[in-house]
């Protein structure tokens, strides 16, 4: 903004206004493709502080537009990837997201080339903790259907894996 | 396109303004107006092709001007800070909205569908539907307005059996047998249309319980309508589509 750079400052303002909106509206359920643009936005406003690399891919056959998931589901370990991930490798870093048909399931990932974390360690922070608790929360919603979270760690990158068994 | 300006604040006024001369080159704008009385005066003056209108003005509405005025032969573009009051009437009339802060890329898709219904003459009725719909003392909803490519069909909800997503676009079956295309998303009526009764039972169903016969326990759940189609309904609906039925 003080660049005057006033068509940027304009885009990232109304970003992150859909972004709070989306945050406080209290929809349950949000489209493939509204995710997939709440993640955009996010991660295009993060961008410009730690200008790393992104990527947000899908299966060609996955109807974006009409597959509900419940709303915030992979924002939380976006973040942590961000944060914790790649905020130290600047424009080395690179975060990878997928939504992925597996047959009924829907598989949605989160990896980034950061150092890594024990995944052992009680004391890996909130947002892992909550996003815990949340999908036990789900899967006592969806009594049939089993949301599974699974976090690979190591040196090299972290990836979350969130399945949605018998989604789709 | 003749367009008029109304909001009361100032500074919304100006930003508007120079996002719509940078962005929107076949925009002219006649005239800005910051209380209910000006913009009835601008718009009687300049008669525009095009009107943004804000939504709340201090103790009064950007739906006042409407209310007002004799003819509403113009296109309107609503703009609002807030994403409650008044926005779902909106919703159901099919008219144009924007959010404030406002994003250049919406701005031109709506400036350009306002350019597109004022080229083709799309007679509508949409802003009578609009205070119409305001007007009721209840919330509850009886009929939607549907956008179609060269016109628009006002729908009462009770003569919608059912809604199928193609992509970004929607079938609506009809009571009538009729079955109407529309370039929204299933989605979108989903979000609608659910506090009204509606049934998501599936990614591309959506149902309106009225006309569910029965449950029928092959493949996992499929629900029988009165006119005989049968839709599938999904795992992760199950739950939540029984407990709606039994409800009922």
């Amino acid at each position: 903004m003080n660049k005057n750079e006033i068509d940027n400052a304009n885009k990232y303002l109304s970003k992150f206004a859909r972004l709070t909106r989306n945050v406080l509206d209290e929809k349950e359920l949000i489209s493939l493709s509204q995710e997939k643009t709440l993640l955009d936005d996010y991660l295009q406003m993060e961008q410009l502080r730690f200008g790393f690399k992104y990527e947000i891919n899908h299966s060609e056959d996955l109807d974006l537009e009409n597959i509900e998931i419940p709303s915030m589901l992979l924002q939380p370990f976006v973040e942590n990837a961000v944060k914790h991930g790649i905020s130290k490798k600047a424009t080395d870093g690179k975060i990878n997201i997928t939504f992925i048909k597996k047959a009924n399931d829907l598989a949605l990932t989160v990896t980034d080339n950061g150092n890594g974390f024990d995944t052992e360690k009680k004391n890996n922070g909130l947002g892992l903790l909550l996003s815990e608790s949340r999908v036990a929360l789900l899967n006592s919603i969806y009594k049939e259907n089993r949301f599974t979270l699974a976090i690979q760690s190591a040196t090299n990158g972290t990836k979350v894996s969130l399945t949605l068994s018998d989604w789709l | 396109m003749r367009a008029i300006l109304i909001d009361d604040e100032i500074s919304n006024l100006e930003n508007l303004r120079t996002l719509l001369e940078k962005h929107c080159p076949k925009v002219t704008i006649m005239a800005t107006a910051q209380s209910v009385s000006a913009a009835v005066d601008a718009i009687e003056k300049y008669l525009p092709d095009l009107v943004f209108l804000d939504i709340q003005m201090g103790e009064q509405t950007g739906f006042d001007v409407l209310k007002l005025l004799p003819r509403r032969n113009f296109e309107v573009i609503f703009v609002t800070a807030y994403d409650q009051y008044g926005i779902q009437a909106v919703k159901f009339a099919a008219l144009d909205y924007l959010l404030k802060p406002i994003d250049i890329e919406e701005l031109i898709n709506a400036v350009n569908k306002a350019e597109y219904k004022l080229a083709t003459q799309i007679q509508t009725s949409q802003l009578d539907f609009l205070l119409q719909q305001l007007k009721k003392t209840d919330t509850h909803v009886s009929t939607i307005a549907i956008q179609m490519q060269s016109e628009t069909r006002y729908v009462t909800l009770s003569e919608i059996i059912r809604c199928e997503a193609d992509n970004t676009y929607t079938y609506f079956f009809l009571a009538n047998s009729e079955k109407i295309l529309v370039s929204k998303s299933l989605k979108e009526y989903a979000d609608l249309l659910r506090p009204n009764g509606f049934l998501r039972t599936h990614q591309s169903h959506l149902v309106n319980p009225k006309y569910v016969k029965s449950w029928l326990k092959e493949d996992g759940g499929i629900l029988l309508l009165t006119s005989g189609e049968k839709i599938p309904v999904s795992k992760p609906n199950k739950e939540t589509v029984k407990q709606a039925l039994q409800r009922q």
